[in-house]
C-alpha cells in the first residue's frame, strides 16, 4: 500500500495520529424532520418521517441503524449529512454544531469545511454515478470543488482506485462499462475522496449480489481500520448490520426504539420490534439450531401521516398495555448501555435518558445548546 | 491434455426420478439466446430438471445468471427475436412447440407467475377488483358478479385483512407486501399447477417477507402446487425450497436437496456462496468470491466459472464440465467435484 499524497489528507494524519477524541464524533441529539403533504384541496399535513431521534457515534466506531423502508433511516442518514434541512434538534460534529439556526440548509463556508468531513455511499451503485463522466472524473469531483490542484487531483484518484481495489486504468472507464461491484467502489472511492471522518452507508450493499456483497463489506472493513473511519451503516438486512457495526440502532416509524452494543443487542434483544425483525430474518440453517419462537408481526406499518398515539408500534405490539396508548415510552437503561423505548421496562432511578449515549462510560449527557 | 474438447455432453442433472408418476414440469436441454451487436447471447445454456407436483424447486443464482430468463421461456414471454431449443413439458405437453394461441390457455390456467415488484405488476389506474375480475373472466365463463365473488375468495386465500375494503382500493393505496399478496391472487386465478415465482419477496421488508413466504409455504400445502422460486438470496431458498438448483452463467452447476447443497455443497460457486452470506453472530470476515460474473455473450470456453475460481486448473478451462452425479439426487458439473468429496469426506 502506498502513502496518500501528502499535501491533500487533511483529516487523515490527524485522525490516524490522534487518540480518540474524549467526545463523541458525531451526536445527534433529538432531531426531527416532517414532510408536509396535501391531503385536499385545503387540508395539509405533515409526514413525520424522523422523530426525536438521538444517537452519538464514537471515533472509529461503526453505528448500524436497521428498521424496515418507511422507519426513516434514510432520512436521518440525509439529515446528518445535511442533504436535508433539520427542522428540529441539532448535529453535532466534532463538538460543532453544524445546524446554525439561520441556516438550517448547509450552504456557507463552514458548512462545506464540515461537509468534507462527512461522506456519503448511496444505495444504487449506478444511478450514483454521472453516466457521462469518466471514473477518473468522478472521483475527482469532489476535489475540484474544494479547490485541490489539477496535479493532485491526479496523484490522489489513483490512491483512492488503489484503495478501493481498482486498477488505474479504470480511471479512464465510464460507468457503464463496470459490474455493480466495480461501480460501489468508484462510489466509495468518491466518498474518501476529501478524506473524511465520517462516511454515511445508506444501503450501501443491498443492491450488489451476494458474492460481492461479501467483496464490498471487506473493503469497506478494511479501509475504516486503515484510515480510521467513522460510519453510519444504513441497512435493512440484520445480519449485515450486526457483522459491520459497534452499536446499532433500531427505528420505527421515525423513531429509535432500541439501542445497544451490536453483540448484545442480537443475543438478548429487548423491545419486541427488534425481537421480531430477528424473528423474521430467513436463516441459514446448518447448525440445526432452534429459531426464536416469537409470532411474526401482524398488521401494517401505521401511517406516518398520523402516527398512533403514545408508543407508535403498540398497533403491532404482541404485548401492548393499556399505557402504551396514552403516553410515548421514556428511555430507560434495563442493563448497563442497553437503551430501550418501551413500556415493559419501567423507568428506574435513570429517568430523563436519552438514547445518545450508549456506552457504558462516566462521560456527561451534553444539552442541546453545548 | 486433450487437443480437441470433447463435445460437452448434455447430461440431465435432475433428482432421481419418482417411479410412481410423470413430472409436473420437465425441462429438457433448454437454451435461450438472445440476439445482440456482439452475436447471440445466451441467456439459458441447456438447462434440464423435473419438478413434482407439491414441491418447491428454489433456483439460485446472481443478477444476469439466467434465472428470470428461464423462467420467461417456460411461460413464453421472450421476444420474438429469441432463439428457443429444448422442451418444456408440462403435464407431458411442450410448451415450447405449441401455437402462441394454445400457449396462452396454459398461461395462467395451467401456469402463471409472480414477479418480482409488485409495483409494476399491478396496473396503477385499476383497482383491485378490477385487475382481479378480467383475469378471471379471461379464464372462465363467469359472470361479472360471480367473477367479484371469486376475487373476495382469492384474496381471503391470500390473507388480506379486510378484504372487501382492499377489493376497491388502487394498487397505490396498499402498502408493498398487500400489494404482493395481490399479484399472488391474480396467479393463483385458475388455480394454476405450476407457480413461477420471480423473487417475490426481493422487494419486501424482512418481517412482510416472512409472512409472504408462510404463504407460499401454504400454497404448497394446501393446493399442492408445484413452484420454481427464484431468489438470489440462499438463506431465503432455504425457508422455502425442497431442492436447490444453483445457476450460474445460463447453466445449472449444481442440483439437489435442500439438505445436499446446504450440508454438502460441491461446486466451488455454491460454496463461495454459502462463504460470502453473512450469519446470524459471525464475526470472522466472509470469504468473497473474487471478480465478477462473465460476460454471457463472451462465455469462456471451458467451465465459466473458472475465471473466478480458486481450485480451477488446466482442464477447467478446455471444456464445459459435464454433469456428474455424486449422491443419488445430487449432481454438479464440476470437474473438481470427484476430488472434492474425497476432501469432504477425510
Amino acid at each position: 500500500m502506498t502513502t496518500p499524497p501528502a499535501t491533500v489528507a487533511t483529516g487523515l494524519d490527524k485522525t490516524t495520529v490522534e487518540k480518540p477524541s474524549p467526545l463523541p464524533l458525531l451526536e445527534v441529539i433529538n432531531v426531527s424532520k416532517r414532510f408536509p403533504v396535501r391531503l385536499g384541496p385545503l387540508k395539509r399535513g405533515a409526514v413525520s418521517a424522523v422523530d426525536t431521534l438521538s444517537f452519538s457515534v464514537e471515533q472509529g466506531q461503526t453505528m448500524g441503524i436497521v428498521g424496515e423502508s418507511g422507519c426513516g433511516k434514510s432520512t436521518a442518514a440525509r439529515l446528518v449529512v445535511g442533504l436535508l434541512p433539520i427542522d428540529e434538534g441539532d448535529v453535532i460534529f466534532e463538538g460543532v454544531n453544524v445546524r446554525s439556526p439561520h441556516q438550517p440548509r448547509h450552504t456557507g463556508a463552514r458548512e462545506k469545511e464540515i461537509h468534507r468531513n462527512m461522506q456519503m455511499v448511496f444505495q444504487d451503485p449506478h444511478s450514483a454515478l454521472n453516466p457521462r463522466a469518466s471514473v477518473g472524473e468522478i472521483i475527482a469531483f469532489p476535489m475540484k470543488v474544494h479547490g485541490f490542484s489539477r496535479q493532485d487531483q491526479r496523484e490522489r484518484t489513483g490512491w483512492l482506485l488503489e484503495q478501493v481495489g481498482l486498477h488505474g486504468n479504470h480511471a479512464s472507464y465510464y460507468p457503464h462499462q463496470l459490474s455493480g461491484g466495480q461501480r460501489q467502489r468508484v462510489n466509495i472511492a468518491r466518498a474518501l475522496a476529501l478524506s473524511p471522518k465520517l462516511v454515511v452507508c445508506d444501503e450501501a450493499v443491498s443492491a450488489l449480489d451476494k458474492s460481492v456483497q461479501a467483496q464490498v463489506l471487506n473493503l469497506l472493513k478494511d479501509l475504516q481500520q486503515e484510515l480510521g473511519l467513522t460510519y453510519m451503516f444504513i441497512s435493512h438486512d440484520l445480519n449485515v448490520v450486526e457483522y459491520m457495526s459497534d452499536t446499532v440502532c433500531v427505528m420505527y416509524l421515525g423513531q429509535a426504539v432500541e439501542i445497544c452494543d451490536a453483540d448484545r443487542l442480537y443475543a438478548n434483544p429487548l423491545h419486541p420490534y427488534t425481537r421480531a425483525l430477528l424473528a423474521s430474518t430467513p436463516v441459514l440453517d446448518v447448525t440445526g439450531a432452534p429459531r426464536p419462537d416469537v409470532p411474526p408481526l401482524e398488521g401494517e406499518l401505521p401511517s406516518p401521516l398520523d402516527p398512533p398515539s403514545g408508543c407508535r408500534f403498540r398497533t403491532r405490539c404482541p404485548s401492548a398495555m393499556a399505557i402504551c396508548a396514552e403516553e410515548a415510552p421514556a428511555v430507560t437503561q434495563p442493563e448497563p448501555g442497553h437503551r430501550v423505548a418501551c413500556h415493559l421496562y419501567p423507568a428506574g432511578p435513570d429517568a430523563g435518558l436519552s438514547m445518545r449515549r450508549h456506552a457504558v462510560d462516566g462521560r456527561p449527557e451534553r444539552n442541546s445548546n453545548a | 491434455m486433450l487437443m480437441t474438447a470433447p463435445r460437452p455432453t448434455v447430461a440431465r442433472i435432475s433428482p432421481a426420478p419418482c417411479t410412481d408418476d410423470t413430472p409436473l414440469l420437465a425441462v429438457r436441454d433448454l437454451t435461450t439466446q438472445f440476439p445482440t451487436r456482439h452475436g447471440w447471447l445466451t441467456a439459458v445454456n441447456h438447462i434440464s430438471y423435473e419438478l413434482q407436483a407439491g414441491r418447491v424447486l428454489g433456483v439460485l443464482g446472481e443478477s444476469g445468471s439466467g434465472k428470470s430468463a428461464m423462467l420467461r421461456t417456460i411461460l413464453g414471454l421472450q421476444p420474438k427475436s429469441t432463439r428457443i431449443a429444448g422442451e418444456v413439458l408440462l403435464d407431458g405437453r411442450d410448451l415450447i412447440s405449441m401455437s402462441a394461441a394454445e400457449r396462452e390457455d396454459m398461461r395462467g390456467a395451467s401456469v402463471s407467475m409472480v414477479f418480482q415488484d409488485p409495483m409494476t405488476a399491478l396496473d396503477p389506474v385499476f383497482t383491485v377488483e378490477q385487475q382481479l375480475v378480467e383475469t378471471i373472466r379471461r379464464h372462465s365463463t363467469l359472470s361479472r358478479t360471480e367473477a367479484a365473488a371469486r376475487a373476495l375468495e382469492l384474496l381471503q386465500t391470500v390473507q388480506i385483512p379486510s378484504p372487501e375494503r382492499r377489493l376497491k382500493a388502487y394498487p397505490f393505496e396498499l402498502s408493498g407486501g398487500m400489494r404482493q399478496r395481490v399479484v399472488i391472487a391474480i396467479a393463483l386465478v385458475s388455480n394454476p399447477r405450476l407457480l413461477l415465482a420471480d423473487e417475490p419477496t426481493t422487494a419486501l421488508d424482512v418481517t412482510v417477507q416472512a409472512r409472504v413466504l408462510d404463504l407460499f409455504r401454504d400454497l404448497k400445502h394446501r393446493m399442492g402446487m408445484g413452484i420454481i422460486f427464484v431468489t438470489h438470496d440462499l438463506a431465503v431458498a432455504a425457508e422455502i425450497a425442497d431442492d436447490i438448483a444453483v445457476m450460474y452463467a445460463g447453466r445449472i452447476v449444481e442440483f439437489g436437496s435442500l439438505d445436499d447443497i446446504v450440508r454438502s455443497p460441491q461446486h466451488p460457486y455454491t460454496r463461495g456462496l454459502l462463504e460470502a452470506n453473512i450469519r446470524p453472530g459471525q464475526h470472522e470476515r466472509p470469504e468473497a468470491i473474487p471478480g465478477s460474473p462473465p460476460n454471457l455473450a463472451k462465455l469462456p470456453p471451458g467451465c465459466s466459472f473458472a475465471p473466478r475460481c480458486h481450485v480451477a486448473e488446466a482442464a477447467c478451462w478446455e471444456a464445459v464440465p459435464a454433469a456428474t452425479t455424486v449422491a443419488p439426487g445430487h449432481g454438479v458439473r464440476c470437474l473438481k467435484a470427484a476430488v472434492s468429496v474425497e476432501t469432504v469426506v477425510r
